[in-house]
């Protein structure tokens, strides 16, 4: 008897999930409580139940590349625009154009995937510091900047990745001129954006160059004593993108998934968490649109050589 | 009677336990394949098959070439080695002396300095250097509270070791406090009445006694070293100290993924476990001894007051060192109400702790 029935239990263990609806399994990077917001709006608004599984931008395109064989994965959003250009070489994506990303600008949007938001890259420091307050990139190369400055490391951050990529595509001779200066100026490149952010909150620092601004400005929210600056000269947008992966087999949920990230509702909750809403006809509650001068390059070029952009940055600033 | 009924009950449960023990032995041997064989296995074939994810074995062994010439992972490799040696030996410069004076310790204080020293198992390292990094960086609560900082010293070799060292040694004090307490008071009594000194006797009669538990101990403590991710992260990233973990980090933290070149590391982490393993038990065997008649007495009598003097220093600082300041500063930063704030009562809020309890908790970051 009870061998009959510990063979029914774990038999209906295996048919039960296909009665419930399948779940639309979101892989996520970036801010993890905007993640869980928008998976629980999606699912009070549309009855579809989202499986998220919530990393770093890096990791979640590991687990991407491991399952292979056998996706799991609907919906990508990742944090680092070169992911999505790299995924969409590869035929990966399942071409989409949401009837709600009308008001998204073009250099945010292809016919495969398209932006959630995007945050720029700025400097940030601590006024607590005693520093000057910096207004250009190059300033931070002066005397008086010496061993005060961090950069989160474009191997491990792809947003700072995209900074070096725009500098360089804007100067390139200058660019890496500024990257050996802010190295004899004995910059710090302890790892990823959290990591060059911390010693400066902490004081051990007193500026990063290239920080994201939605990390800040979301922390200077909190009462933390630290500044954003936007050089005039130009920055770059980190956009990130949502993709729908062409394996999935739940193309319908996902496409409404990205509706309703950009739709009014999504975008407010993107616009929440500081993050530069991919639709501009959606309040920021940060510097916008028209506050910021954007460096314009050729991504997907920069995207073909980010090895050796990476190289040399990584030699160009060694100790 | 109840008696008989007893000796009967563990005759019974002594037959069933032999029958049993085959099953119980395939159990536990087909656990052990599906949790630590499959996982290896699966790294096995990603090293040797790059396109294995994709269920393709095209183009098999190229990923062991170009990862085993990459000159850079040479010098993470004998930065493993060499870490991981350098933590063994401190850890057991710090445990020995301990275990030593533990062994002949009353009960109720030897009970409370264990306790104390089991602390350090529950700090995992990630959050213990960070601490480190709070407390002992420019403008940290060091420099804060008593105006020096050691960060010239927490960046370097030696500051990466004696973090890690701390945080492991416990798993050599304990063992071989125990085989200290085994071998008893007997031999060194013998050896004191024939004229040895105290450190002629601890080196010739109790070290070589204890040896082959310090060598587990030993063991335990230089494959913990060598897998270990968080402190060489957080530490080595600030002066380019790259190890074997922390490369396997880098090979997936960013586009482009290089799971067969993670995978062929790991396969190096893997053979060094074993070789140190091997080499274990080799020395283990040379220098295995016995203890006859094993004397769990006690020691007797009060401790003269400089000998409980001493080990209160020592204790002291090593509890201090190992277990309060990295607790003191863990629950600091938690009550910083912000980062940037520093400490000042001021800056003193229970806002971080309250967000633990948090209906969101679970998926805040």
């Amino acid at each position: 008897m009870k061998t009959v029935v510990a063979a029914l239990a774990v038999g209906f263990a295996f048919i039960t999930p296909t009665f419930a609806a399948t779940p639309l399994v979101v892989y996520s990077a970036g801010p993890a409580t905007l993640s869980a917001e928008l998976a629980r709006t999606f699912e009070a608004e549309t009855g579809t139940p989202v499986e998220l599984f919530q990393s770093t931008a890096g990791k979640i395109m590991a687990r991407y590349q491991a399952e292979k064989s056998n996706p799991h994965a609907d919906i990508m959003i990742s944090a680092s625009w070169g992911h999505a250009l790299t995924l969409d070489a590869a035929g990966d994506l399942l071409a989409y154009s949401s009837p709600n990303a009308a008001t998204v600008p073009d250099s945010l949007k292809t016919d495969s995937y398209v932006a959630q938001g995007a945050a720029a890259l700025a400097i940030a420091y601590n006024p607590n510091s005693g520093l000057p307050a910096p207004q250009h990139w190059a300033d931070l190369t002066q005397a008086a900047y010496k061993g005060q400055v961090t950069m989160p490391d474009p191997a491990k951050s792809g947003s700072a990745l995209t900074l070096v990529q725009g500098l360089v595509a804007q100067d390139s001779d200058a660019a890496w001129s500024l990257f050996g200066d802010l190295a004899a100026n004995d910059l710090l490149v302890p790892g990823a954006n959290k990591a060059a952010l911390n010693p400066v909150l902490q004081g051990a620092r007193g500026v990063v160059f290239g920080a994201v601004d939605y990390i800040v400005i979301g922390a200077k929210a909190k009462g933390e004593r630290i500044e954003v600056v936007y050089p005039d000269e130009g920055t770059v947008l980190a956009p990130r993108p949502i993709m729908i992966m062409k394996s999935s087999k739940q193309a319908e949920a996902a496409k409404q998934f990205v509706d309703f990230m950009l739709s009014e509702k999504g975008q407010a909750l993107v616009a929440e968490h500081y993050i530069l809403p991919a639709r501009t006809d959606i309040e920021a509650r940060r510097p916008g649109w028209d506050d910021l001068t954007i460096i314009d390059f050729d991504a997907a070029r920069a995207a073909a050589q980010a090895a050796e952009t990476k190289a040399k940055f990584a030699a160009v600033t060694a100790r | 009677m109840p008696a008989a009924v007893l000796t009967a009950g563990a005759a019974a449960g002594k037959h069933a336990g032999r029958s049993l023990r085959p099953v119980l032995l395939a159990a536990a041997t087909l656990l052990m394949l599906i949790l630590v064989g499959l996982p290896v296995l699966a790294i096995l074939l990603y090293a040797l098959f790059p396109h294995i994810n994709e269920w393709s074995l095209t183009a098999p062994f190229s990923a062991l070439l170009t990862n085993l010439t990459d000159p850079a992972l040479i010098g993470a490799t004998l930065n493993s080695l060499r870490l991981s040696l350098a933590v063994t030996l401190l850890s057991a410069l710090i445990a020995l002396p301990l275990a030593f004076r533990r062994a002949q310790m009353g009960v109720r204080a030897g009970r409370i300095w264990d306790a104390l020293l089991l602390v350090p198992f529950l700090i995992p390292p990630y959050i213990g250097a960070l601490s480190w990094m709070q407390l002992l960086q420019t403008n940290g609560f060091s420099e804060q509270l008593l105006g020096f900082n050691l960060t010239g010293f927490l960046y370097s070799f030696p500051g990466i070791v004696a973090v890690m060292a701390l945080h492991l040694f416990p798993m050599i004090y304990f063992p071989t406090s125990r085989a200290f307490a085994v071998i008893g008071s007997r031999y060194s009594d013998v050896a004191r009445v024939f004229g040895g000194a105290p450190l002629q006797i601890f080196a010739r009669i109790h070290l070589p006694m204890i040896l082959p538990t310090l060598l587990s101990g030993g063991l335990i403590v230089f494959v913990l070293s060598i897998e270990e991710f968080g402190t060489p992260e957080i530490l080595g990233n600030r002066f380019g100290f790259r190890v074997i973990v922390t490369a396997i980090h880098e090979k997936f933290s960013d586009w482009p993924i290089d799971l067969p070149g993670a995978s062929v590391l790991s396969m190096i982490l893997i053979l060094l476990a074993f070789g140190a393993f091997h080499l274990h038990q080799r020395l283990a065997q040379r220098f295995s001894t016995a203890v006859e008649n094993q004397s769990l007495i006690r020691p007797s009598g009060a401790p003269c007051l400089r000998q409980a003097l001493i080990d209160l220093l020592l204790f002291g600082t090593a509890v201090s060192l190992a277990v309060l300041l990295p607790l003191l500063t863990i629950a600091l930063s938690a009550l910083q109400d912000t980062l940037s704030g520093g400490l000042a009562l001021s800056n003193m809020s229970l806002r971080h702790i309250s967000a633990l309890f948090a209906p969101d908790s679970a998926t805040a970051g």
